[in-house]
């Protein structure tokens, strides 16, 4: 076992982001830089590719590469960037490209899941960290740190440069998770503390999300004492909206059953069970809800939650069945795919109804979209279909060149600008009889007609001799504009890979639609199996219910006749 | 303060997410529903994804190669090196205007306008160029005026015009228009530079 060392970060104030930019020397690098900060990696790789193939990267020869390298690694190209950042460090580059090469490389690794490398590569760096790299720097240290169990380190770099990083309360919370592991309750106890407190200092969605899960992992540890009722006053404070609010419901029903506080648990479970029957939570609550109430001698009213459950759980294994038509269908794939953002933004999608064919597919997919594996595929299955957008783009273009082409060949030809000229030169004459015409014809007028039409004769004159001036310059072309065959060979050289590209990508997305559906399938099967898991639960407590009211009156009737039950 | 998007959020959250999933303290959420199936598949889905990788990884090489070359000839075809003209847009930090929208006349007459979103400001006062216009001009004289609209000092709406009478050689001619800081007047200074 490889022994970690710790990675110190980087203890400079960071700076606004503002004052990153730097004079730019080259007009073309700026604009690979434009496409990189608005995170359009292809357009900006194809931005470098051109521009380095016409020499217009001098100034900014080793930045250029390096970014490169770091679009790469954005892009999905690891071993192109892996091959960049190698190079570069073995040229002789200033510090700081070096510094930012190793971070990139640290990344790289940190993305394959390779921590070891991902720390060796980071404590490569030297001297001052580049300002555009620093807060990511240390970031990516914090969190080796935490995985590496430097748990004092970690919490130190947090105090001291990732304050007001828009990193800090997720740091925060993976440190308190780590130490919660650990048995470092009161350490852990205080950092989901901070992550609250910063959720109510910074008003976005995220934080307060966040927030409810430090909430709930504070519960947790009072659960673990045994301080049910510390556990209960935590959970209080959870939103009851939001993405976590199913868990603290559940949560929050659970602690007041055990606390024997049945009337407090009934409004939480019934909030939950209001909402989506493809939530795990909600299914549970259904059940739990029917039990409490059974619980509470309130039978009538346990066996109505039972019914209602039956019910959600049958309509809940229909929209299994719908989902899976959906998930086979032709065009979901990628309509999900690349709706996948707007859909996850939406406030509360989860408990509002489906509109869109490819929503009736999303309530159930919401713990895989966390999920690797899948967001790989995902990732690389968007990806292929910008490519496929792109080239359908360049087959159109293809179509209008081939256009330009045809009609420029079909133009000029020697005979046809002999034939301009020699008629060109015909008018010409005419026009030269037809204004000394005129000219003679203003002498009949009196003086006064006379200067009315001489500005109006110069003004003649003057486009004549602009006329004139353009047929000599045309006279003197020896031969008419051609093509360039080579041209037209590039051309329908390019033409024909676009068309080979196209089918690689539409193979290759073939592929990973197919793993997509697959992986889609194997979850809703999970949801399948757990739903009729709480519908069976919900079908023997309604049997229950049965039996003891058919005994009770079975009593009843024994007591009414005189016999002993 | 710059927000983080929904797969980072993921992400980072992602790294606790099997320690939180057992924050629920309730019966049944522990039991692992079709665990198997799922098992297979996210491995399969891993495994496929990996053998592809290579070739996806090639293809996305390739169709950027493709770009590169396409953009080339299409440049050789509609905007020969003779003739080309292009005209730049760049942003020294942004402190003293807020840019909404350029508008672009040459020769008098309107060639091009453009307004910009968020994520394109920050992208030109990072140090990222714009590219604004490519067209095919003759050699010799011309003018070229551009009209800028945002929000200056003091959060008022803010207008200016900036021109350049130059002259077109041979080859091609880049023009950059070039919103400055000034400092000391606390003011935005609109320049086009001749490169």
């Amino acid at each position: 076992m490889h022994c970690l060392k710790k990675i110190a970060v980087v203890c400079l104030c960071l700076w606004p982001l503002l004052s990153q930019a730097q004079p730019v020397k080259d007009l073309k690098f700026g604009t690979i830089l434009f496409d990189f900060y608005q995170q359009e990696y292809f357009s900006a790789l194809v931005g470098y590719e051109y521009a380095h193939e016409k020499n217009e990267l001098l100034r900014h020869a080793d930045e250029a590469r390096l970014l490169k390298g770091g679009m790469a690694l954005s892009y999905g190209l690891p071993e192109q960037a892996q091959l960049i950042f190698k190079d570069l460090l073995d040229q002789n580059v200033p510090l700081a490209t070096q510094n930012t090469a190793w971070f990139y490389l640290a990344k790289l690794y940190y993305q394959k899941g390779d921590d070891f490398q991902a720390a060796r590569n980071l404590a490569r760096l030297q001297g001052e960290i580049p300002s555009d790299i620093r807060q990511e720097f240390n970031y990516l240290a914090t969190l080796i740190n935490i995985q590496n169990k430097h748990l004092d380190a970690a919490q130190k770099a947090i105090e001291q440069v990732s304050q007001n990083s828009i990193y800090e309360p997720y740091l925060l919370f993976n440190l308190a998770v780590t130490q919660l592991r650990n048995g470092e309750d009161e350490a852990s106890r205080k950092n989901l503390q901070k992550v609250v407190d910063y959720a109510k200092q910074n008003n976005a969605k995220e934080y307060a999300v966040l927030a409810d899960r430090a909430i709930q992992a504070m519960a947790h540890i009072h659960i673990q004492k045994n301080d049910l009722l510390g556990a209960w006053q935590k959970l209080q404070n959870v939103r009851t909206t939001g993405l976590y609010s199913n868990r603290a419901l559940l949560s929050y029903g659970w602690t007041a059953i055990k606390l024997n506080n049945l009337d407090q648990a009934i409004p939480a479970l019934n909030a939950l069970s209001n909402r989506s029957i493809s939530i795990g939570e909600v299914q549970e609550a259904k059940v739990l809800l029917a039990h409490v109430y059974e619980q509470k001698g309130a039978s009538r009213s346990a066996l109505k939650q039972y019914l209602l459950a039956e019910q959600a759980f049958s309509g809940g294994m229909e929209s299994i069945k719908r989902a899976r038509k959906v998930i086979a269908g032709q065009r979901i794939p990628e309509e999900f795919v690349v709706n996948l953002e707007a859909m996850m933004d939406e406030t509360d999608w989860y408990g509002s109804e489906p509109s869109l064919d490819y929503n009736k597919l999303t309530p159930f997919l919401i713990e895989l979209m966390s999920s690797n594996p899948f967001h790989s595929v995902i990732k690389e299955l968007r990806d292929l279909y910008a490519l496929r957008n792109n080239l359908d783009y360049w087959g159109r273009q293809a179509i209008e060149h081939q256009l330009i082409i045809k009609h420029r060949q079909q133009g000029w030809s020697s005979d046809s600008l002999t034939k301009f000229i020699k008629d060109s030169e015909a008018m010409k004459e005419q026009l030269e009889v037809g204004i000394s015409d005129l000219r003679l014809m203003t002498y009949t007028l009196d003086v006064k007609e006379q200067d009315r039409f001489q500005s109006l004769l110069q003004s003649t004159q003057a486009d004549f001799d602009f006329l004139d001036e353009k047929l000599e310059k045309v006279k003197n072309i020896k031969e008419p504009y051609r093509q360039s065959e080579k041209n037209v060979r590039w051309a329908k050289q390019l033409h024909k890979r676009i068309k080979e590209k196209h089918t690689t990508t539409d193979k290759l997305i073939k592929k990973l639609e197919n793993v997509m559906r697959i992986v889609v399938n194997a979850e809703l099967d999970k949801h399948e199996e757990r739903m009729k898991y709480y519908w069976a639960q919900a079908r023997l407590g309604k049997a229950r219910l049965y039996d003891q009211t058919l005994n009770r009156i079975e009593d009843d009737n024994m007591k009414k006749t005189g016999v002993q039950p | 303060m710059p927000r983080l998007s929904w797969i980072k959020r993921l992400q980072l959250a992602l790294l606790v997410m099997c320690c939180t999933a057992s924050f629920v303290h309730g019966a049944d959420q522990n039991i692992d529903f079709a665990a198997k199936q799922r098992q297979d598949s996210a491995r399969q889905a891993l495994q496929t994804v990996k053998n592809l990788s290579k070739e996806i990884q090639t293809l996305k090489t390739s169709v950027v190669s493709l770009n590169k070359d396409l953009r080339l000839m299409e440049e050789e075809l509609l905007f020969p090196s003779s003739t080309q003209a292009s005209i730049f847009v760049s942003l020294d930090i942004g402190q003293f205007f807020t840019l909404e929208s350029i508008k672009l006349k040459l020769d008098g007459k309107q060639v091009a306008s453009h307004l910009y979103s968020e994520k394109q400001r920050q992208a030109l006062a990072r140090g990222g160029i714009q590219r604004l216009h490519m067209t095919n001009l003759n050699n010799g004289k011309h003018t070229l005026s551009a009209f800028f609209t945002g929000i200056g000092p003091n959060g008022r709406p803010y207008k200016r015009a900036a021109e350049l009478a130059f002259t077109k050689d041979q080859g091609s001619q880049y023009l950059e228009l070039q919103i400055i800081d000034d400092t000391a007047k606390q003011e935005p200074i609109f320049n086009i530079k001749q490169w």
